[in-house]
């Protein structure tokens, strides 16, 4: 049995280096020894190679199981769906794009896909041919239109500078991955309020067969969807340390308990500081909190009407529940499916 | 059983029902005749069918474009125009597999049995339409009904006269199309005219630009708005990607959107008139009466009302019993497609087993210069199977007979006595893994053992009397 398990990463394109980031930032180094060469390692997770190659063709690869394990697009995953790759973490928050319908900023009567086949009926009716849309997601571009009843159009199957063929006349309109909207302005295009295909981003992906099996590759995700997991549950969470004068620590666990936002995970930890008492008294505490981002303001506020000062705020790099949700989750689906 | 016999036997069965099919449809005259499984793909895309397009599965080849034949109509008329042409009448019967793609479904069943007619060519007056009318709707009901099918339904609609109804508003071609589009949802007590109405406002009428237009001009004055659209054109820099789009095309389609939100009062109250012609729906003689009692219908739609009782009239004659017929003013089927009687057959209450109608002008969409009289129809044969039953598996039963061994002179003897007097029988050692499903069984006497009684050699008749009546 191998126990080497291949990884699958972007060698290039707009998720390339933002995965290597990511991984990076999750504890996930990837070691490449020559920037020319195509293969790597994560020095985290024991025997993985990592294999860099084209998104489309991480997708390939994982399917026929090449490797293992892939990090590519989700629009890609959903253009070429097959059997044998499940997605794993669908929500890795970087790569974020849209794929839409965007026409002519001329076409100042349609806003709307209502509108859109309307025109697609004007085309038939008076120029005798179909409305071409020019793309490179043609699977998920059909689906999408003839979904909503749009059945007279043609597919003009492209590669690269979508955006152009409506100028350069070999298409009419587009459905095409968008981030900020600016290539699609700087083509006079425009999106479709209503013409959303799919909110797409950078997904961890899996060959089915290969983690039904466990073995290396179950182990190898397993490492790895703890880091991500934590990481990324990190990212929401903030760690706050606060001095904070009372009585008793009772007394401060009490105050800081009553209040949902100020009771952090599980409590607050508190922590006597020798040597420090004023004339009541009173001794000097330290609280350690961790405090979602949402209502960090609105939580120091609250330790401040309760007497706290020097606040102290700190990312949270990991946050590790009492497992790896991502990891359970793949497992159930697995079990499911006879694993 | 296995899976596969399963499909065998299905199989067996298909073939059966179409050889019942195909014989009824020659006792009419109707030769078989066969069409291209692979055409080129722009003869069904002209067919312009929204139902259709989609469906399609279509190849490149050396850059045209092929499909796999979806029906058998549409390359049934061209070979019609190819090689009969005006005049002529063609009388085809098809039986084969065709091909449809549903993007939709996850199931992956893409081809599947297809028995019909055509009826091409017979139809330059009134009377030859309504003869071959009554011939493909009374060949659909009797075959159907000669292959074993009970509780027969016949629907009749008549797309003509519902476009003769929706013409008389004087609407403009594309609302017109959007209200036959829509007779359907209309007449669906879970949609009606709210759902319609407010798919008239999303399609025909909604549009950002209009609401940031300013002041409403006058839709009567159709150069003023040209002037303003051209000008807000003029004034953006937009016009360097026009997308295979004129400023005149979009103009006129501002235009018309005006004229549709002008016309919205009138479109409710044509779909109040709508909703009560599909309301007439009903048996025959009663609701025909109503259709022709119809105030909205001018006199060119009561002579049409006229000649669908004639049809009626007809299609008693060939068997058909008037109490078999329902009328639904509403039924359109494939608009686009059908311009006269569209009719569907119904087995039961539920069981749509065959539809088919008129369909005069897809001649002139897939070239020619005049239309075509054509009407036919096609059998759905799953939904056939399924109504037939029963009825329908007229497949010999097979008895299994287990036999230590299978091969001794006294086994043969038994098997080739019971085949002598029309049994059906297999052989199967008694420890074979199939050896469960044992009807008949040697014993040690020789005698065969059959539902708890033993039949000695001398008994054959006896025994084959037994089998008989359990085949039945």
């Amino acid at each position: 049995m191998n126990d080497r398990v291949t990884l699958a990463l972007p060698s290039k394109g707009a998720i390339a280096d933002p995965t290597l980031n990511f991984l990076r930032d999750c504890g996930l180094r990837v070691d490449k020894p020559n920037p020319r060469q195509y293969t790597g390692a994560i020095p985290a997770v024991p025997h993985l190679d990592v294999l860099f190659q084209r998104v489309i063709d991480i997708l390939y690869k994982v399917a026929d199981g090449t490797a293992q394990l892939g990090v590519t697009g989700l629009d890609v995953v959903h253009e070429y769906p097959h059997d044998d790759v499940m997605v794993i973490h669908e929500d890795l928050g970087f790569g974020e794009c849209k794929l839409l319908v965007a026409v002519p900023e001329s076409w100042i009567d349609v806003s709307t896909m209502a509108d859109f086949a309307d025109v697609a009926l004007d085309f038939r009716e008076y120029q005798r041919r179909n409305i071409r849309i020019a793309t490179t997601y043609p699977h998920m571009a059909r689906k999408f239109l003839h979904g909503l009843g749009i059945h007279h159009f043609t597919i003009v199957n492209a590669e690269g500078a979508i955006e152009a063929a409506p100028t350069i006349g070999y298409a009419d309109a587009v459905v095409d991955l968008t981030q900020t909207g600016t290539t699609l302005r700087e083509n006079h295009l425009k999106p479709i309020s209503d013409g959303i295909i799919l909110e797409s981003q950078a997904c961890l992906i899996g060959n089915r067969g290969a983690l039904r099996a466990g073995g290396a590759a179950l182990d190898a995700v397993h490492t790895m969807l703890e880091y991500v997991d934590a990481s990324l549950q990190g990212k929401h969470y903030s760690q706050v340390t606060v001095n904070m004068r009372a009585a008793n620590i009772d007394d401060i666990a009490r105050r800081l308990a009553a209040n949902p936002i100020t009771r952090g995970l599980q409590g607050p930890t508190i922590s006597p500081i020798y040597g420090v008492r004023d004339g009541d008294g009173d001794q000097w505490f330290t609280i350690t909190l961790i405090l979602s981002n949402k209502s960090l303001l609105v939580g120091i506020n609250v330790l401040r009407e309760h007497g706290a000062t020097d606040v102290v705020v700190a990312p949270v790099r990991y946050l590790f529940l009492d497992r790896s949700p991502t990891f359970e989750r793949l497992c159930a689906a697995l079990g499911e499916h006879g694993a | 059983m296995s899976n596969s016999i399963l499909r065998d036997q299905t199989a067996e069965s298909v073939r059966s029902l179409a050889t019942r099919l195909r014989s009824h449809m020659a006792l009419y005259g109707y030769l078989p005749a066969d069409a291209p499984m692979l055409e080129r793909a722009e003869l069904f895309l002209s067919r312009a069918g929204d139902q259709i397009l989609h469906r399609l599965f279509t190849f490149e080849r050396y850059g045209i474009q092929l499909a796999l034949r979806p029906e058998f109509t549409t390359p049934a008329l061209h070979r019609y125009m190819q090689e009969l042409g005006e005049g002529h009448v063609a009388r085809w019967q098809f039986s084969g597999t065709i091909f449809e793609d549903d993007p939709a479904s996850s199931q992956i069943d893409y081809e599947r049995l297809s028995i019909g007619a055509e009826l091409i060519g017979l139809g330059a007056d009134a009377e030859s339409r309504l003869g071959a009318d009554a011939e493909i709707i009374a060949m659909a009901v009797n075959g159907a009904a000669a292959a074993g099918a009970q509780d027969l339904r016949l629907v009749i609609g008549d797309v003509q006269l519902t476009r003769q109804l929706i013409d008389s508003f004087g609407l403009d071609p594309r609302t017109q199309s959007f209200l036959l589009r829509h007779i359907e949802p209309l007449g669906d007590p879970a949609l009606g005219k709210t759902y319609v109405l407010d798919q008239y406002d999303a399609f025909l009428i909604a549009d950002g630009a209009l609401a940031n237009s300013g002041d409403m001009p006058d839709p009567s004055n159709s150069g003023q708005i040209q002037e303003i659209l051209n000008t807000l054109l003029d004034a953006t820099e937009r016009g360097v990607t026009m997308g295979g789009r004129s400023q005149q095309d979009i103009s006129r389609r501002l235009l018309r959107k005006y004229r549709h939100a002008a016309q919205r009062d009138q479109i409710v109250q044509v779909l109040d008139v709508l909703t009560d012609w599909i309301y007439l729906g009903g048996h025959y003689p009663d609701a025909l009466a109503a259709m022709h009692a119809f105030a909205p219908l001018a006199q060119r739609g009561r002579a049409h009302v006229s000649t669908l009782a004639l049809l009626i009239e007809t299609l008693t004659h060939y068997g058909v019993s008037a109490d078999q017929i329902e009328i639904q003013p509403g039924l359109v089927r494939d608009w686009d497609y059908y311009t006269g009687v569209v009719f569907e057959l119904y087995a039961g209450d539920a069981l749509h087993i065959a539809g088919g109608g008129r369909y005069d002008e897809l001649a002139r969409l897939i070239g020619a210069q005049h239309e075509v009289p054509a009407v036919g129809f096609v059998y759905y044969v799953d939904a056939l199977r399924r109504a037939l039953s029963g009825a329908d598996d007229a497949n010999t039963p097979v008895f299994t007979l287990c036999s230590a061994q299978i091969d001794t002179p006294v086994v043969v003897h038994w098997a080739q006595s019971l085949r002598e007097h029309g049994i059906a029988v297999r052989l199967l050692p008694s420890n074979s893994v199939d050896a469960a499903g044992c009807d008949l069984t040697l014993t040690t006497d020789d005698a065969l053992r059959y539902d708890g009684t033993n039949y000695a050699p001398g008994k054959i008749a006896a025994l084959v009397e037994a089998l008989k009546r359990a085949s039945q």
